[in-house]
This record gives C-alpha cells, sequence and structure tokens, in this order.
C-alpha cells in the first residue's frame, strides 16, 4: 500500500482520482434527486386525485344521508294518518267495551299509540332538520310574546304541581327583534316542561340575558333553572344527543322519544346559537340555549315609559323571589319600586307614605299570603287612607285567575294578573290602572268583547249553552270569555273524542268545533256527533285557521253547520251563534241578522282596539295590514261589482268571503258585516244579485272605510 | 447494496487508517468509489472491498466485516437518534429491529434489502437471532450488535453455534449483554 503525500506526482494524480470520483458522486446525487423529485410530484398528484376522489364520494355520502333523511320525513307523515286512526279507533272501542280486560287492552293500545306518535312526529321534525327542510321565519317578534306564550302553556302544570315559575327578561335586551317566534318557543317550551317534569317542589326561573350584541342582530340567551332532581354531569353532555339517551336511566328521567332536546340543540343551531345544561344532583339543573336574532327595524312607537313616569310602586309578596323577579321587570321603567314581606307592612308603608305626602300610586299584591292575605291588605288600606291618596290595587295570583277575578271585584279590586308574571302583562295592567286614576271620570278598562258589538246580541244569546272544543287552552279560554260575556253559558273539552262523549250526556245548544285536533279532528268528530240518536240536528259550528273555500265545503259536507275563520272575530261568532240557535228568547220568526237591518249600519268603520285585539297589540303591524288591504282592494270593487251585475254570484261571493276576512282583521267592522251578509245572500239557495240599494250601501262603507284608513296610514307614516 | 453502507465503510476505513487506504482498497478491488446513499451498488462491490481489506492486512474477510458493522454503528446513532433514544439497553433496542428500524429503512431507501430475524429471549440478559439472508452477512450483523452493545455501555458476548458459511440453513446468534462496567 501506499503511503500519503511521499511523492507529489503521485500525490495529485491521488488527489485528480478523488476529485473525479467526487464529481461523479454529485451527477448521480443530482439523478437520484431529480428523479426522487418527479416521484414526490407524482405521489402528490395521485394524493390530490385521491382527494377528489373522497371528496366526491363524501358529497355523496351527504347526499344519501339526505336523501335518506326526506324518505324518513315523508315515511313519518306516512305513518302518522293511520296511526291516528288507530289512537282514535282504540279509544272510542274502549270507551263502549264492557269487558274490562277488553278495555285495559284497548287502553294499553291507545297509550302506546300516542306514545309512537309523539315518537314519529319529533322523528319527522328531527329529520326535517336534518335534511335542511325547515325554513325559519324571519319576522318582528316580541320576546316578551315568547314568554307569554310559553308560560301560558304551561301555567296549569307548573301550579297544579306547587311550583312557583318567574320569568325575567334583562333590561338590556332589545324588546323588538326579528325571528321565528314558534321555533323559539318550541324550543324554550322544551326546557320548561322538562323543567315541570323534572321538579318536585320549588321553583322554575326563565331567563332572558343579553350574550352580544352588533349592528344589526343580538346573540341572546335563554336559561331554565329549576330545583328539580339533577341530571349527573357524565350524563349532561349526551342529553342533546339524538337516540343517545335511550337507555334505561334516561328515559326514566327524560321520557318521551329521547329526541326533545337534540330537536331543540338543531334548531339553536339552525338560529345560529347553542346549547348547553349545568346541573348538580339533587339540587337542579339550568337549560340554556343561545340563538341570534335579527333586531326589528321599528321603533317601539306605544311608551309605557311616559304613563309611568315617577310613579311609586310598592310590592307585596311573602316570597322573596316574587318580590325580586317582580322588582327586576319594573327596573327598566322610571318607576320607584319599594318592598313589603306581608300584608300587615305593607299597610304600614302605605300609611306612613300617605303620611309623608308621598303616596304609592300602586299597590301589587300578592293574593294568597299568611295571615293578611292580598284582599284583606287591600281592604285595610282603603280604610285608614283617604281615597283620594289611596293606591291603585294590582292582584297577583297564581291560582284559579276566576277565582281571584271574582273575589277582587268585590273588594273593588280591578285588575288581576296571574302568575307567572311577565313584564308585558305588568307593564300592561300598571298603565291601565295609573292611566284610570288619572281620569277617573274617563272610559273604563276597555274590554275587547265589550266592544265588539256584544250588546247587539246579548239578548240573542243569554242563556245559551254552548260546548267549546280545542286542544289548545288558550283558544278555550279566549272563546269562553267571549261567550260569558254574552251571558252564554260555556263548558269546554279539550280532544274530539271528549266532545262527543260529552255531547252525548246532552245538554247543548250548540258545538263550537276546532278543525285540526290531534287523535280525533274536528271534522271526524262531529261525524260522531251527528250520528249520535238526538244530536243529529246539534249545530255545530267549526273554528279553523283554515281559510280555503273548497275546505269549508268539505267540512259543511261532513255534517257541520257553519264555519268560522281564526282569529275569530266577537262579532261573528256572536251572530253565528245566534243565527244557529234561535231559541226560547227570541220571536221564532225573526231572522238573526235581517237584510238591511240598521245594525250593520251602526257597527264602526274602523275600530282600532278591535284590530290591535287581533294583532296582538302590534300597530307597526296593524299599518302595515291596513297598507296591504288598501293595496289589495284598491282595484277590486269595480271587478266585483262587475261580476254581481254579470250575475257570477258564486265568484262574488268568495270575494265578499274574502273582503269579511281581511276587513275583520283591521277592526273595519262596518265592512265586515257587511260583506258577511253580502256573502250570505249570496250563498242563500235561491240567490240573486242584490239590490242596487245594498250595492250603494256595500260602495259607500268601501270608500269610507279606505278613506279612514288612508288617513291612519298615512297619520303613522309621518 | 444501498450506497448509505458504502460510505459508512468508506468512513469507517479513512477514520481509521486514512484516505490513501481507502483509495488503494478501491484500485485493488475495482470498485468505483462514487457512493451516493440513496443509490444500489452490487453486493460484489461490497464484498470485493472486504475481500481486498483481507488480503492487505491478512486478517479473515468475516472479521474485517464484524470490525466494520461495529464501528459503523456509532454512526448509524449519529443519522437516526430517533431510533436509539427510547431505549436504555441493547436488547429492547434490537427487539425493535424487524417492526421498526428495518422496515423504516426500507422506506427511507427505496430498494434496500435489510433483514428480518428471528428472536428468542433465553434468559434475562440473552437473546437468540436467527439470520437467514441470501447475502449471508452474519458477521456484519455481529458487529453491528457489538457496536449497539458499545452505544447502550454494554458488553455483548456472542456464539454463533449455526452458520450458513458451514452449511446450515440459517445462522444462530446467541448474545449475551453485560454492563461494560463489570
Ligand atoms: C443490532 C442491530 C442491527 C442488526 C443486527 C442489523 C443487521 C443488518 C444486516 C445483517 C444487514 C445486511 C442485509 C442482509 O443481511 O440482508 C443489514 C442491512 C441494513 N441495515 Fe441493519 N441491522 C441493525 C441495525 C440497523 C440500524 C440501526 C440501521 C439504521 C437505521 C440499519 C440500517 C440498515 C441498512 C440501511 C441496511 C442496508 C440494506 C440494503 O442496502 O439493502 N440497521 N442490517
Amino acid at each position: 500500500m501506499t503511503s500519503e503525500g511521499e511523492d507529489p506526482r503521485v500525490r495529485i494524480q491521488q488527489l485528480e482520482q478523488r476529485l473525479a470520483r467526487q464529481r461523479r458522486v454529485l451527477e448521480e446525487a443530482e439523478n437520484i434527486a431529480e428523479r426522487a423529485t418527479r416521484d414526490l410530484y407524482e405521489r402528490i398528484q395521485e394524493l390530490e386525485r385521491i382527494r377528489v376522489q373522497l371528496s366526491e364520494a363524501k358529497e355523496q355520502a351527504e347526499r344519501a344521508s339526505q336523501a335518506k333523511s326526506a324518505f324518513l320525513a315523508n315515511m313519518s307523515h306516512e305513518i302518522r294518518t293511520p296511526l291516528t286512526a288507530i289512537i282514535g279507533l282504540a279509544y272510542l272501542t274502549m270507551r263502549r267495551a264492557e269487558d274490562p280486560r277488553i278495555r285495559k287492552n284497548l287502553s294499553d293500545i291507545h297509550e302506546s299509540g300516542n306514545h309512537l306518535l309523539g315518537l314519529v312526529s319529533d322523528i319527522l321534525d328531527l329529520s326535517k332538520l336534518e335534511a335542511d327542510k325547515i325554513m325559519l321565519d324571519d319576522v318582528d317578534l316580541a320576546i316578551d310574546g315568547v314568554l307569554e306564550r310559553v308560560s301560558t302553556m304551561t301555567a296549569a302544570r307548573a301550579q297544579s304541581q306547587g311550583l312557583e315559575m318567574a320569568f325575567s327578561v334583562a333590561p338590556e335586551v332589545p324588546r323588538q327583534l326579528r325571528g321565528d317566534t314558534v321555533r323559539l318557543s318550541q324550543v324554550l317550551l322544551n326546557y320548561v316542561s322538562n323543567a315541570i317534569k323534572f321538579t318536585e317542589r320549588g321553583e322554575i326561573t326563565v331567563r332572558v340575558d343579553l350574550e352580544s350584541q352588533d349592528a344589526d342582530s343580538v346573540l341572546l340567551r335563554f336559561s331554565v333553572t329549576d330545583t328539580g332532581i339533577g341530571v349527573a354531569p357524565e350524563h349532561l353532555g349526551r342529553l342533546f344527543r339524538p337516540f343517545e339517551q335511550i337507555d334505561n336511566s334516561d328515559t326514566r328521567v327524560h321520557g318521551g322519544s329521547g329526541l326533545g332536546l337534540a330537536i331543540c340543540r338543531r334548531l339553536a343551531e339552525r338560529m345560529g346559537g347553542a346549547v348547553g345544561a349545568t346541573s348538580e344532583v339533587g339540587r337542579g339543573s339550568t337549560f340554556w340555549f343561545t340563538a341570534r336574532l335579527h333586531l326589528s327595524l321599528r321603533t317601539a312607537e306605544f311608551s309605557p315609559r311616559q304613563e309611568l313616569e315617577g310613579r311609586r310602586v310598592l310590592v307585596v309578596d311573602d316570597n322573596p323571589t316574587a318580590r325580586t323577579v317582580i322588582s327586576g321587570l319594573l327596573s327598566p321603567f322610571p318607576v320607584t319600586v319599594e318592598t313589603a314581606a306581608s300584608g300587615a307592612e305593607a299597610v304600614a308603608h302605605v300609611v306612613a307614605a300617605h303620611q309623608a305626602g308621598q303616596p304609592f300610586h300602586v299597590l301589587l299584591l300578592d293574593w294568597r299570603m299568611p295571615e293578611l292575605d292580598g284582599i284583606a291588605t287591600a281592604r285595610r288600606v282603603r280604610e285608614l287612607v283617604p281615597h283620594s291618596s289611596c293606591p291603585a290595587v294590582l292582584l297577583i295570583t297564581a291560582h284559579g285567575r276566576e277565582e281571584a277575578i271574582g273575589a277582587a271585584a268585590e273588594a273593588g279590586i280591578e285588575v288581576v294578573i296571574s302568575k307567572p308574571v311577565t313584564e308585558s302583562s305588568l307593564v300592561d295592567s300598571l298603565v291601565r290602572a295609573v292611566s284610570g286614576r288619572e281620569h277617573p271620570a274617563g272610559q273604563p278598562a276597555r274590554d275587547p268583547a265589550r266592544s265588539a258589538g256584544v250588546d247587539d246580541f246579548t239578548d240573542a244569546l243569554r242563556g245559551r249553552r254552548v260546548l267549546v272544543v280545542d286542544d289548545v287552552p288558550m283558544n278555550l279560554e279566549i272563546l269562553r270569555g267571549l261567550l260569558e260575556v254574552a251571558g252564554c253559558s260555556v263548558e269546554t273539552a279539550d280532544s274530539g273524542m271528549e266532545a262527543v262523549e260529552r255531547v252525548r250526556r246532552g245538554g247543548f245548544d250548540v258545538v263550537l268545533m276546532d278543525i285540526q285536533m290531534p287523535v280525533m279532528d274536528g271534522v271526524s268528530a262531529t261525524q260522531e256527533i251527528k250520528r249520535t240518536p238526538g244530536c243529529e240536528r246539534l249545530p255545530v259550528i267549526a273554528i279553523t285557521a283554515n281559510v280555503l273555500e273548497q275546505d269549508h265545503q268539505r267540512y259543511r259536507a261532513s255534517g257541520i253547520d257553519d264555519v268560522l275563520c281564526k282569529p275569530v272575530e266577537p262579532s261573528m261568532l256572536y251572530a253565528t251563534v245566534a243565527r244557529h240557535t234561535p231559541g226560547v228568547r227570541r220571536d221564532p220568526g225573526t231572522d238573526p241578522v235581517a237584510p238591511a237591518e240598521p245594525a250593520v249600519t251602526l257597527a264602526p268603520l274602523f275600530d282600532v282596539e278591535n284590530a290591535l285585539g287581533f294583532l296582538g297589540g302590534n300597530r307597526e303591524l296593524l299599518v302595515r295590514t291596513a297598507r296591504m288591504f288598501i293595496a289589495s282592494n284598491e282595484h277590486d270593487v269595480e271587478p266585483t261589482l262587475a261580476l254581481l251585475t254579470a250575475a257570477d254570484l258564486k265568484t262574488a261571493a268568495r270575494r265578499f268571503h274574502r273582503l269579511k276576512g281581511s276587513s275583520a282583521m283591521l277592526g273595519c267592522r262596518r265592512l265586515t258585516e257587511l260583506s258577511a251578509l253580502l256573502e250570505r245572500e249570496l250563498k242563500a239557495p235561491e240567490a240573486k244579485a242584490p239590490s242596487a240599494e245594498r250595492l250603494r250601501e256595500f260602495s259607500a262603507v268601501m270608500g269610507q272605510t279606505m278613506a279612514v284608513l288612508r288617513k291612519h296610514v298615512e297619520a303613522a307614516g309621518t | 447494496m444501498k450506497g448509505i453502507i458504502f460510505i459508512l465503510l468508506e468512513k469507517v476505513v479513512i477514520e481509521a487508517h486514512g484516505e490513501g487506504v481507502w483509495d488503494a482498497l478501491l484500485e485493488k478491488s475495482g470498485a468505483s468509489g462514487t457512493y451516493t446513499s440513496l443509490g444500489s451498488y452490487p453486493d460484489e462491490e461490497l464484498l470485493g472491498l472486504v475481500a481486498a481489506a483481507s488480503e492487505a492486512t491478512g486478517r479473515p474477510q468475516g472479521e474485517i466485516l464484524t470490525w466494520f458493522g461495529r464501528k459503523a454503528m456509532p454512526l448509524l446513532r449519529e443519522r437516526y437518534p430517533d431510533f436509539f433514544t427510547r431505549h436504555q439497553q441493547t436488547i429492547p433496542f434490537i427487539l425493535t429491529l424487524n417492526e421498526i428500524i428495518h422496515p423504516e429503512v426500507r422506506k427511507l431507501y427505496p430498494g434496500a434489502e435489510a433483514p428480518d430475524f428471528g428472536f428468542r429471549r433465553s434468559g434475562p440478559n440473552e437473546l437468540e437471532l436467527e439470520y437467514r439472508s441470501k447475502k449471508k452477512m452474519c458477521a456484519l450483523a455481529e458487529g453491528l450488535i457489538h457496536g449497539a452493545a458499545d452505544v447502550f455501555g454494554e458488553k455483548a458476548v456472542i456464539e454463533q453455534p449455526r452458520c450458513m458459511h458451514r452449511g446450515d440453513e440459517s445462522c444462530l446468534m446467541v448474545c449475551r449483554f453485560e454492563s461494560a462496567a463489570s
């Protein structure tokens, strides 16, 4: 072996050889690098191809899953129809069955059927949500309205369990928003019903807070807190996932299909929010959700603030939570609120305030308090304080409203508020109470039924025995209220089935029947009634939100005697009931609404209060509706009259039907009654074109109505 | 054989004996001497270099390969520390050969023919490796095992009761490891 560096020439040769080797290495490395780069490039290409394939596969899978959801939605719908029949028939057969074992079996079928129906409905809802088939409304809504709706639907149950319910809205939450009232209420209702279900004693608090706000929307947080059994922390996360809580421990806790909360979650997500819950076993839970709502463009026109400015209010309740909630509801308003924890304390306060020359203007009294109750407290105050500085008294009751109203009226208390107290009910009552104070000679508290022409019909209606059938308690209450004012005696049934039962027992002059009811709808119930011996001639008046004429014909064909559209306009209600119950107190030969009856022309052209009654007090909506009415009728009068001269009476009748409905909504009562009259005349068996005089009358009323509405719209516009 | 092995050999030789010796080995064996780590070169070229070294030193070829393996292992650790750092001892390290080290090698060097071993724990500090490869480089394996023991501060004693070079079907290496201090 040669050792390095002996001979310079050898050394140079060696170095040259090494250099040459290194060059070749470099070249080879270069080639390898190039090959590797190309290789890499091809792999990236292939990865890209695979990625595209995967995303296509994913899309396909999603489409398939959507199709599945859509299929599920259709199926659930299809299943519901026969299921409803099964449930209804099981119930009917059960009522008739003699053998107790058969009765028991049928009752089980009925119960299971109902359970299944609930499950199917939930699946339908959920699959619609997952298939993105549910469109959310974006219309004006009032948060108080949503809470009120929820409270109306749950109050009875909460009361029957002896639970306190409190609703509160943080003062910074804007009251006028846009969103989907129905869906918002659905979620909240689900939470509140659950809370009631799992709370044996204590209270349920519903809060609305402002999470965040930007230029055109707010994120609201709705939370429902109960003092119930609570949920173990490890179960909390699963509650909102569909089907997951269907294991033994959880169905026991949550009942139903277990889909309710999953539906809530989807809905909240659709509303740009989220859901969640916190809980402590044995102490209670808080379920919350958030939803993004748009700020309404309209500004509140009605300002209770002014009416309430500077008023002094004393809140009297033995329950500290109730005191806090009510004071809280009043905090956005410029009123001075003080509280008292008992009747005696309240009396002392009022007397002291009177002596100090700073009398209270309003006394908010809880009815049921130990020792001195609300009514006794009011009496004591009246005895001790001179009339001039006696506060207006508002009685708050968690118990039977009717009972309270009776007792309160005896004690001279005008206003009764039912618990749960919401801001709007409280503020409305307060405003009414204080403005009543200021104008002692002024008009008595307005009663919508009274202004709706009840006086014209009391004679015809007094003593009529009416059965009102509706599955929505609120509707029952409304109708009961309207009819009782007119002197009718009213009973209610909350299902078609119950209606049939009650009618069989006899004692009614007329039935007011809601059409859309679960289990047995109004049409089937009517058929059942008319098949019952002795009831064939009992008049049944349908009440429906359905305005399609062909459906009304279908109702009539099934034996229904007359159809009223929702919202039921009181004078229509009275007129219709009166027409179908010609009885003892009336001259047998007189038609209740005789043609050209002067009463028609006496009805007001435009009754704002009446219209607001239909439109939930929403003045902005009234203006918009009026505008729509003007726009759609401006060019409609001439053609309608032309139809009459062309003797196309059927089409004309339909026109008047429509006019009747739309004018009723607007409180244009003279037009409503006239249209109703015309429609009736045109539909009579031997109808002929109305007299020229009637047509002139119609043109005149129409013109006047339009003029009044235009004025109203213009006034609102400035 | 992958170029990485040739490059390791070059390094080991130059480090121990200088560049002139490497030049001479190349010249004598007729090997090209241009190796890149990712390239593949004939096994004979490696064996030729080993034979040349054997001739120059008068040592058997096996001994040369073993020496190379032992010296190469610390260099492998420098290049691939991840294979080593999770272990404190030689046996657990060797036991990752089939599952981790050589599979990774095959991915890093496309076309690499790294062997799989049969393992048997014959005692707490004893491991038997069964080796069968057409390359028949059990001597290299022995060297790599010694090198690994060096890396973990241990000493390996290896016996080969069976060897392909003696007509057996496979080679069996019985390795005992002890801490280098004792
Ligand atoms: C004690 C541990 C090890 C032993 C016993 C061992 C054994 C062997 C043997 C005997 C060969 C020759 C090929 C054959 O016989 O078929 C080989 C090849 C190889 N080993 Fe290992 N090895 C060990 C550790 C490692 C480590 C830590 C690395 C580096 C990451 C490594 C990388 C390679 C490479 C790159 C080849 C060349 C493959 C080819 O060029 O086709 N080995 N090994």
